[in-house]
């Protein structure tokens, strides 16, 4: 069955790890910003992929999927109503950024599965 | 009631401490500078609702580890440090992503005589006191169960927190506003301030409202 509450429990703290990352690394010089851009997100979307894999284990690829697009979805809605970067004119770019954030959570989902099922023995 | 407020702070004061520092600290300092940025661009429409949301998540989201210092207390259990950390942690989504509905829902009961927006301010208050149990449903129901019962009260209690606030803040700025402040000062000013009444307000009000659930035979 998939549990909301664990689904919610998910997204949070992946918000929360990536405000707590996001200070820690503002501390450290680095010099492009791409790259800055990238460790984040690859934090995120990979804390959330397994964090879905462990907290919801009846329906892992499922939060993983709803996950990255609320995420996705609401960091585009604070970039445009927050700080008005305007992201909503861009509908590629919307496109190519949440196949991104989906893929990345997937793939870390996916992962996580595949080390639980090793780890409890069981035929892959 | 005001006494075991103080009672369960004398016997807890270190994991208060510990819990004061670590999640009130960075809580209020994020409302806070996020209140400002709110005024200070151009970008948003109307920056006094987003003032709004952010003042009530910051009372709102430190409520679970003192929550459960109560619970524990009440089956003579002690409450470690890193429980509460946890406790928060996992309370932290659903705290964050509901009240954004539920806020959401508030601001649009403006054009209907305020009266969902009185009912969602109250649901905002009393959710998180019961955030911890299984699922969203009993969280909802309990919600409006607590709300039908004390119906009149709870207005009450709205307006000892609205009212602590206000204040204690104000008489703090009658002696400092012949300073030259800068933000700075503000910020340690409403951290040392919400340090003080933050967990006794939580305590307070999570006797109120969970107390009698474990032993329902005392009432």
């Amino acid at each position: 069955m998939f549990e909301v509450k664990k689904f919610l429990q998910t997204v949070g703290i992946s918000i929360f790890i990536t405000v707590i990352f996001s200070i820690m690394i503002g501390f450290i010089q680095i010099p492009s910003y791409g790259w800055y851009v990238a460790l984040q997100m690859i934090i995120t979307y990979g804390s959330l992929g397994y964090f879905a894999a462990k907290w919801n284990p009846k329906t892992p690829y499922t939060a993983a999927f709803l996950g990255a697009t609320v995420v996705s979805i609401l960091s585009l809605c604070i970039s445009y109503f927050m700080f008005s970067i305007l992201v909503f004119w861009d509908p590629a770019g919307i496109g190519r950024s949440m196949s991104l954030a989906v893929t990345l959570t997937m793939a870390v989902t996916a992962l996580t599965v595949f080390i639980q099922q090793k780890k409890e023995g069981a035929p892959v | 009631m005001i006494r075991e407020v103080f009672g369960l702070y004398n016997r807890y004061w270190l994991p208060i401490l510990m819990w004061s520092v670590l999640l009130i600290v960075p809580i209020t300092t994020f409302s806070f500078v996020g209140i400002l940025y709110a005024f200070d661009t151009d970008g948003i429409h109307n920056p006094s609702y987003l003032a709004g949301w952010l003042l009530v998540l910051n009372f709102v989201l430190g409520i679970p580890p003192f929550l459960k210092l109560v619970m524990k207390d009440e089956m003579d259990e002690e409450v470690t440090i890193l429980e509460g950390l946890q406790v928060f942690l996992k309370q932290f989504g659903f705290i964050l992503l509901s009240s954004i509905a539920i806020y959401a829902i508030g601001l649009m009961g403006m054009y209907l005589l305020f009266i969902p927006t009185i009912i969602a301010i109250l649901f905002l208050l009393i959710f998180p006191f019961f955030s911890e149990l299984k699922n969203v449903k009993d969280v909802v129901t309990q919600t409006f169960r607590k709300i039908k019962d004390e119906n009149i009260s709870l207005v009450g209690d709205l307006f000892v927190i609205v009212g602590l606030n206000v204040a204690i803040w104000t008489s703090i700025m009658m002696f400092l506003e012949q300073y030259d402040n800068n933000v700075l000062a503000f910020l340690l000013i409403r951290n040392v301030m919400n340090i003080v009444i933050l967990p006794i307000l939580y305590i307070y009000l999570s006797i109120r409202y969970r107390k009698r659930e474990v032993f329902p035979s005392i009432k």
